[in-house]
């Protein structure tokens, strides 16, 4: 054994010196306190001294493979390079990293958007759009983003801006209008006064505030004036009746007849319903007349009866699917001995919705009945204008149209017509019908037929009047907002049948 | 000084007229008619209340007037001649002692303005009837004026199904009062002496609800009168079959809950006008089942006990049958 130490004592001493010098324990001390010579060079990695051809050295840390965050970095473990780190912008995917710095690019619906690398390089951020709704690039998907078009409503001029979300345009606003003297866009007229008679007198009317017609032709003439005009025979005198007559007889003197009494007091009232459709006439809100409309849905009819004095007639019909009208009515200072006479009467469509509350995209069916042959404006809004559809009438006066609710809005909109006969007349609006789109409730019916005898009459007002204030039956609370009120009763004026 | 101060009102209120909403396109007009005038001590005259619905159709209003009641007392309620021909409420000449009257009422169908080329007015919702005060101080040589108002929380509604408020515009009158040594003129007795026409024909509904008077049979009536208008209803009741050769009258407004909820008598409604003109409706539908009449009691007890002794005779012949069958 001694032999052998002595023989190799010199080789001995190399690696037992190569050890120590390989154990880092020992190396934590400075080499020279071994008595080894202090010319020797030598470049410790770990000592967390950055000597020689060392890139780094961060000691005990340089242990650590792999390191998260973008700073610090730490040497690797022969000190010749950093650590593999998050932040490094190379991706480690053997260290579990999808990304590391650079941004990526991503879609956020259908526009374009960059994602950025998380702080532990495992995830990207949320994408975060670089285009969007108001960039003025028509992008991802869009109808439009800002800026107008032109477009036409109701015949006028007008532009539609593009809509807050840019899918779409919105309603078209004219910018024509009633009113700016000039007859465009379906106007009849547009200002402006026209000669006229009435009754054999002359005089003018005037152009209608919505320009679809003109007034009832006004006059300044009457008989007793003192100036022989329209029909009269004279005006003024002894031998002139009341009534602008020469008295029968001759000559002066005579006894009295002749008096207005003895000339009947009427009132004709004559116009378009619907074909062959039941007409209705009230006088001061009570039934006076039922006639029938003819095959051409025109009425003609004469009230007798009539007391002198203010006295509001009204007209309604019902179409040969039981829908009714609402009533046109006109109030009128009826004087002793004179016929007074409406004409040009066109009662509005009937309208009826299959529907009243539907999923939004769902259809609903628009539908009802106007003088034959006519065309039917019907407009569906939430709040004015609206959106127009026009459609025709055959030879029935049927009108229908399927309305898709898509382009609605969640929440109450409502339906109502207005037609225009061949021969120009033009209806105002018919009953504003409700529905619902979307899941928004209660919808309140609005039914001011009270007792649901199908007759919006006295009976229903004295429903109405005794349920005055807090409703004991709930059907009088038309309007559902828990009170009887003037509301309520405006409600039914509007709904009277009589 | 009271003339001065007329006159400033009137101008002001022509300035706020000329230049503010007043003339806003839909904003109806309720305002008196006349708007000033000069009255005596004594005197009794008529303020129509006029709508002028600027374009719009209306179809209900309710006006609440204020007026000074030192100086004038409110003496009747004119709705003759009324486009309103449903009322809701209408003054009578007891309801106006604390200076404030209201009425309220609407137009089936809607009221959309006078019709160019019809002579005759026909926009006043209704007609008040004042009085001045009777003779003032000797020395008081300058008149009196006082305002009548429309108040703030009158109301119009617009024709369109959804019980819209329509925009108001209310028009007051400024009237002066003075003193005059002749007769005061009374143009409310004018116009009732003038009023010969009774209020037009009218007919009775019979109805029964549950949520109605307990579901007891009522009657419901309405009518107008062009003239000087209704002042009330009457009803009256008679049995069927009775002797009563009068009938008994009680002061009545629609609906009415029938006394007799058997339905066996005459029920009669009369509307008076203000010049006292009737106009009477009967209850004619044959709803109301026959009465059983003493006479008609004595047929059916003879017919009864006589099916009784036919039986009880069958009977016995048939019990007898059988025993000598046995």
């Amino acid at each position: 054994m001694i032999f052998w130490l002595k023989k190799n004592a010199l080789l001995l001493l190399f690696f037992t010196l190569a050890g120590l010098i390989g154990n880092p324990v020992f190396l934590s001390q400075p080499v020279f306190a071994l008595g080894i010579p202090t010319s020797i060079s030598i470049t410790v990695c770990g000592d967390h001294i950055k000597q020689g051809n060392e890139f780094c050295d961060e000691g005990s840390d340089n242990n650590k493979v792999y390191v998260y965050g973008a700073n610090p970095k730490y040497c690797n473990v022969d000190c010749a390079s950093f650590a593999p780190a998050c932040g490094d912008t190379v991706i480690q995917s053997g260290f579990g990293e999808i990304c590391d710095s650079a941004s990526g690019s991503c879609m956020v619906g259908l526009y374009s958007g960059t994602k950025a690398c998380n702080d532990t390089c495992d995830a990207w951020l949320d994408c975060q759009a670089t285009e969007y709704c108001g960039d003025g690039i028509n992008n991802g998907g869009e109808t439009c983003d800002g800026g107008t078009q032109n477009c036409t409503i109701n015949g006028y001029n007008g532009k539609k801006a593009c809509l807050g979300d840019c899918t779409g345009w919105g309603d078209c606003v004219a910018s024509d209008s009633c009113g700016d003297k000039i007859i465009n866009g379906g106007e009849i007229c547009d200002g402006g006064t026209q000669n006229c008679t009435i009754n054999g007198y002359n005089g003018n009317k005037t152009c209608n505030s919505s320009c679809s017609g003109w007034n009832l032709c006004q006059t300044s003439e009457y008989c007793g004036d003192g100036i022989k005009n329209g029909n009269e025979q004279c005006d003024g005198g002894s031998s002139c009746t009341s009534l602008c007559q020469i008295k029968s007889g001759g000559g002066g003197g005579g006894g009295g007849g002749g008096s207005s009494s003895s000339v009947a007091t009427k009132v004709i009232m004559e116009g378009k319903a619907y074909l062959k459709s039941s007409i209705t006439i009230l006088k001061d809100g009570k039934v006076t007349t039922v006639t029938n409309a003819d095959e051409n849905a025109d009425f003609r009819v004469e009230i007798s009866d009539v007391t002198p004095g203010v006295t509001t007639f009204g007209v309604w019909a019902k179409d040969n699917e039981g829908r009714k009208s609402i009533t046109f009515s006109f109030t009128v200072n009826v004087q002793a001995g004179t016929t007074i006479t409406i004409s040009d009467i066109f009662l509005p469509p009937t309208i009826e919705l299959d529907k009243t509350a539907v999923q939004k995209g769902e259809m609903i069916t628009i539908e009802g009945t106007t003088a034959p042959l006519s065309r039917v404006d019907i407009v569906v809004q939430s709040a004015p204008p609206g959106i127009t559809k026009t459609v025709a009438t055959e030879k029935n006066g049927i009108y229908s149209y399927n309305f898709d609710t898509s382009v609605l809005e969640e929440g109450s909109h409502l339906a109502k017509a207005k037609a225009t006969s061949p021969g120009g007349l033009m209806g105002s609006y018919s009953q504003s019908m409700t529905f619902t789109v979307g899941n928004t409730g209660f919808n309140c019916p609005k039914n001011s037929d009270i007792n649901r005898d199908k007759r919006v009459n006295l009976v229903d007002l004295s429903i109405l009047l005794y349920n005055w204030g807090v409703p004991k039956n709930a059907n009088a609370d038309i309007n559902c907002d828990k009170k009887v009120n003037l509301i309520d009763f405006s409600i039914m004026m509007y709904y009277w049948t009589g | 000084m009271p003339a001065l101060k007329s006159a400033i009102i009137i101008l002001i209120s022509l300035f706020c007229f000329l230049f503010s909403g007043a003339n806003a396109v839909f904003a109806a007009v309720v305002y008196l008619d006349p708007p000033q005038g000069n009255f005596q001590f004594g005197q009794t005259f008529i303020v129509s209340v006029k709508i002028d619905t600027g374009g719009e159709c209306v179809n209900a209003a309710k006006v609440d007037i204020a007026f000074d009641q030192n100086v004038m007392r409110f003496v009747d309620f004119d709705r003759g001649n009324s486009i309103i021909s449903l009322w809701m409420d209408a003054p009578s000449g007891q309801t106006g002692s604390s200076g404030k009257i209201s009425f309220s009422g609407g137009m089936p169908g809607g009221y959309c303005g006078e019709i160019a080329g019809v002579s005759g007015e026909s926009n006043v919702l209704a007609k008040l009837v004042f009085k001045t005060a009777e003779m003032r101080v000797v020395a008081d040589t300058e008149p009196v004026s006082a305002t009548v108002d429309i108040s703030d929380s009158s109301e119009v509604y617009l024709h369109d199904g959804a019980g819209t408020k329509a925009a108001l515009v209310a028009r007051g009158a400024v009237y002066n009062f003075f003193q005059h040594t002749g007769l005061p003129r009374d143009e409310w007795q004018e116009a009732i002496r003038n009023d010969n026409t009774p209020p037009e024909q009218f007919e009775l509904k019979l109805s029964r609800d549950p949520l109605m008077f307990d579901n007891r049979y009522f009657i419901t009536f309405i009518t107008t009168d062009k003239q000087t208008g209704i002042d009330r209803y009457e009803v009256s009741e008679t049995p069927l079959g009775s002797k009563q050769e009068k009938d008994l009258w009680v002061v009545a407004v629609s609906p009415y809950a029938l006394k007799d909820q058997a339905l066996g008598s005459k029920i009669k409604v009369k509307a008076v006008d203000k010049a006292g003109n009737e106009t009477i409706a009967e209850f004619t539908s044959g709803v109301a089942p026959t009465p059983v009449r003493p006479v008609n009691l004595v047929y059916m007890l003879a017919f009864l006990v006589a099916v009784i002794g036919i039986g009880w005779y069958l009977v016995k012949a048939f019990k007898k049958r059988s025993k000598r069958h046995e």
